[in-house]
């Protein structure tokens, strides 16, 4: 069997039985359904209000106010009352939550300016139907007639394919720091109980590693399909659409710009990995490799609140180790076109096979070194004792 | 038969091989020694193709070695290394699988293996759970899982108890009876001399001397072993020209003839001095051949 199977097989065999894995996948299974269950039960609560109009009120009042229920997604039972001292009376009892008699609104305790809640909508809407009253039929039909707002330029991107780019690069980010660092700690593993010697014997350092990075990787798909599995589960079940909206392309593309952003880091970890001997040594060489995945992700966030982009932001769109975060969110707020997606995708692949062949020649040369952490440039003139 | 065809290599200024040629006869238990960072393990890493060279080539069966004659070559590095956290047969089977074995076909030798090393019962455990001995017997299931038909074994014998060593030496034979050409490295030159057919010696990347252990220690002037009662100096035999007296155990004198001398003359010599008690021809023992090539 080919070896690069043969080693990824081993990598997921191994992840997959650590009880380590498990209980991580678990819990992140169980942190995404609770993000969306908690939220969705406190929506599911649609409040009832009780709402009198007396009876010398304009005759067609009481349907107008109904007719609210469904744009403020409450539930209104309409009830007749002779008089407002009736109706004063029953807000007292609290057997009615507003009471409306000829254009005047009575309630409980008068809401004040900022009060965003359900029942200050409610009260703010039946004003708004008051106005319209008092300015008679033709000013009102007027008033609701809308006025067309033109855009010079064509219009962002929905928010909705905002989100999705959003939350994509805050995945990448999680995914790159945590399965990049799989392979940094896998290579340092192998390094460290020096086993790796016995393995060259068999296969290449290029297999080895394609299939440390591809084995990782399959585990990476595996629980993040678990994750995303139980986010579909959850939405399903509580009503939540969460994927409304989203265009199956958006996906796609973020999904793309995965693979090939953590090609490129794995590789880089995997390189890193295999110059230092100590899994301790191994957090400071990973260091300088997170820093660019920061960068690229504070930079993405920054672009969320869809304001023009900076020339720093769009510099770092067309760099490699930036560009995974980058451009995607360019992309969701509609600030990239597809020929500059697809020239920095260009560039990303093309320096994946560049980090390929580099990552590989400095892997072989340096993974069978034991000792002090080896400085690049000895890797790169061969001065040193190994393979 | 594997042969060692000019290879050198070098870090930075140091030269670890130094246009190294030597040949491995096949079906043989060959040692392989030198001093400490003479290159050996540089060498033996090259035969495995893990180490680059910069000149030179490997050959087996008269032919550069491929990629594909490596994968049946096993191999114990010096340090010791496997997955601490994988199940014994677990990791031997997937170690055979790298060296194209067939699953069901690894998955018995496996077990052919860790029974005829005596770690059949630890086979589901961990490694790290096994003693430092077992996890060394399973090291060496490691090389000879796949059934290779060259055996390269970095120091094999550090580490093991007398009883280990036996063992060892039993299969490495067993190996080379049954047609694999077994290449070892070691410090320990009398069980190499009572182990090996043949050696090769290197001293800073260079050979320095290579043959069949017989050659190499009857090789040179005629030595004797002479033992005449009462003697215990050996004066008799310092008097005697064109002789000098290598080592002198309690009146057992170990000889090295000079020049013409003949052991006839020592012989009549020893008889005149008393009562001769043994007279043998001597050979050097392989750490004596081995420090007088090392310091050449």
């Amino acid at each position: 069997m080919n070896p690069v199977f043969l080693v990824a097989r081993r990598e997921v065999r191994e992840r997959i039985k650590a009880r380590s894995f498990r209980i991580a996948t678990l819990i992140s299974a169980a942190v995404v359904i609770a993000a969306i269950a908690i939220p969705a039960s406190q929506r599911g609560h649609t409040p009832t209000y009780d709402v009198a109009v007396t009876t010398s009120s304009p005759a067609g009042a009481s349907d107008a106010i109904k007719a609210l229920a469904p744009t403020l997604k409450v539930h209104l039972n309409m009830h007749a009352v002779p008089t407002a001292t009736d109706g004063g009376r029953g807000l007292r009892t609290g057997e009615y939550d507003v009471v409306i008699n000829n254009g005047v609104i009575l309630t409980k305790r008068a809401p004040d300016s900022g009060d965003t809640g359900k029942k200050a909508q409610l009260i703010a809407a039946i004003s708004n139907l008051v106005r319209l009253q008092r300015l008679g039929p033709e000013a009102a039909a007027a008033l609701q007639t809308p006025v067309e707002v033109r855009g010079v330029l064509p219009p962002d991107a929905n928010s909705k394919d905002r989100f999705t780019a959003f939350v994509g690069v805050l995945l990448l980010f999680v995914f790159l720091q945590q399965y990049g660092t799989w392979v940094l700690m896998g290579v340092v593993e192998e390094k460290a109980s020096r086993v790796v010697e016995v393995l060259l014997s068999a296969i290449r350092p290029r297999q080895l590693v394609a299939g440390k990075v591809i084995g990782i990787g399959a585990v990476a798909i595996v629980q993040g399909a678990i994750v995303a599995l139980s986010a579909i589960v959850a939405s399903t079940a509580t009503g939540t659409h969460i994927f409304e909206g989203t265009s199956r392309f958006a996906i796609l593309w973020i999904l793309g710009w995965f693979a090939l952003g953590y090609s490129f880091y794995a590789l880089l970890y995997a390189s890193v990995g295999s110059l230092v001997s100590r899994q301790a040594d191994a957090q400071n060489a990973a260091f300088p490799v997170g820093l660019p995945i920061l960068v690229g992700y504070f930079t993405a966030s920054t672009l969320l609140s869809g304001s023009d982009p900076s020339l720093f932001a769009r510099v770092l769109s067309y760099l490699p180790p930036t560009a995974p975060m980058v451009m995607p969110m360019l992309i969701g707020i509609g600030r990239a076109s597809a020929l500059q997606a697809f020239v920095s995708m260009a560039l990303l692949i093309a320096a994946t096979v560049a980090m390929a062949r580099v990552a590989g020649a400095i892997y072989a040369r340096a993974v069978l070194h034991t000792g002090q952490r080896l400085r690049l440039r000895q890797v790169l003139r061969r001065d040193f004792n190994a393979a | 038969m594997l042969e060692l065809s000019g290879l050198t290599r070098r870090f930075g200024s140091v030269v670890a091989l130094d246009n190294l040629s030597f040949d491995v006869p096949a079906g043989q238990v060959f040692g392989f020694l030198g001093p400490n960072g003479a290159g050996k393990t540089t060498a033996m890493r090259a035969i495995l193709g893990i180490s680059a060279l910069d000149g030179g080539e490997v050959r087996w069966e008269g032919r550069r070695a491929t990629e594909q004659d490596r994968r049946h070559f096993g191999y114990m590095p010096e340090e010791r290394g496997l997955y601490p956290t994988m199940i014994v047969s677990e990791q031997l089977e997937y170690l055979a699988e790298l060296r194209g074995m067939a699953r069901s076909a690894a998955r018995s030798s496996v077990q052919t293996w860790l029974e005829k090393l005596g770690v059949a019962e630890r086979a589901g455990d961990k490694l790290e759970a096994l003693s430092l001995g077992n996890q060394q017997r399973v090291q060496l299931a490691a090389a000879f899982v796949h059934g290779p038909e060259l055996l390269v074994l970095d120091e094999p014998f550090s580490g093991l108890d007398p009883v280990g060593i036996d063992s060892l030496s039993a299969v490495l034979h067993e190996e080379a009876n049954n047609g694999a050409t077994v290449v070892f490295s070691s410090h320990q030159l009398d069980l190499v001399e009572h182990m090996c057919e043949s050696v090769a010696i290197i001293n800073r990347g260079r050979l320095v001397a290579t043959g069949t252990v017989d050659d190499l220690t009857t090789a040179g002037p005629t030595r004797l072993q002479v033992q005449v009662a009462g003697d215990g100096d050996g004066k008799w035999a310092r008097a005697l020209r064109g002789v000098e007296v290598v080592e002198n155990d309690d009146g057992r004198l170990r000889l090295l003839l000079k020049g013409r001398t003949k052991s006839e003359t020592v012989l009549r010599a020893a008889e005149k001095a008393g009562t001769l008690r043994h007279f043998s021809i001597d050979r050097r023992r392989l750490s004596e051949v081995f420090r007088e090539a090392v310091a050449s």
